[in-house]
């Protein structure tokens, strides 16, 4: 078991694999370029409200999903494939589980082919109880 | 005495053989490991040629160099006076 909000991300991470090269839910893993495309998974904000007179609680929790792609002409439209790619494969595993919030996106050409990453920002809610923080109730 | 430098010379000691587009050059290939985009471990090779036998090198081009083929991506005079030109490669 882990805490809700990773199960939360590793549930998006495992979505993806099939996306792409690497997937990885570690926050400070470099890819190298044999790695790519590929995608990082980490959580954001949870905001986290009472819900009920048993002590349940409501959880907000943003997870990004960055794609990092590599190619020598057409960055934009790598990043936009994988992004496409990395919705529906969400969407399929876990529909209505993840609202998408926003993307954003973010390329470079300072070294020797341009580099660009497309983040995603989910949201998903789920419910827990205090005294068993790794139970998602809902 | 007004000082005339011999870029030839700095290139013949330092360079090496190499060919653009298919015609011989002796360039210096420099790369370095860079982290772009927070997240990606990548290179940055360039090479650095006498301007005279880089006039028409242009963006597309072959390099190659110690059995490496590049893609010439970017092509830049140096300063101060554009003796020597740069070429920013991508591994073909």
């Amino acid at each position: 078991m882990a805490l809700a909000a990773a199960q939360r991300v590793d549930a998006i991470a495992a979505a993806l694999v099939p996306t792409a090269a690497t997937v990885t839910t570690d926050r400070f893993h470099p890819f190298a370029e044999s790695e790519l495309p590929a995608w990082r998974v980490t959580a954001d904000a949870e905001d986290v409200t009472a819900s009920g007179l048993d002590g349940t609680e409501e959880h907000i929790l943003i997870v990004n999903a960055e794609g990092f792609v590599q190619a020598d002409t057409g960055i934009d439209d790598a990043m936009n494939d994988l992004a496409a790619d990395g919705l529906a494969a969400v969407a399929t595993a876990h529909p209505n589980t993840y609202q998408l919030q926003g993307i954003d996106r973010e390329a470079s050409q300072s070294a020797e082919a341009c580099t660009g990453v497309i983040r995603l920002r989910f949201a998903t809610r789920f419910f827990v109880s205090p005294a068993a923080p790794e139970v998602i109730v809902s | 005495m007004a000082f005339v430098e011999d870029t030839a010379l700095f290139l013949a000691d330092f360079g090496s053989a190499a060919t653009l587009n298919a015609v011989a050059v002796t360039a210096i290939v420099d790369t370095s490991s860079v982290v772009e985009l927070d997240g990606i471990v990548t290179q940055a090779p360039t090479a650095l040629l006498q301007t005279a036998e880089a006039s028409a090198a242009a963006p597309g081009q072959t390099f190659a160099a110690a059995a490496v083929t590049y893609k010439v991506r970017q092509v830049l005079k140096e300063p101060p006076d554009g003796a020597f030109t740069r070429l920013v490669l991508a591994r073909a």
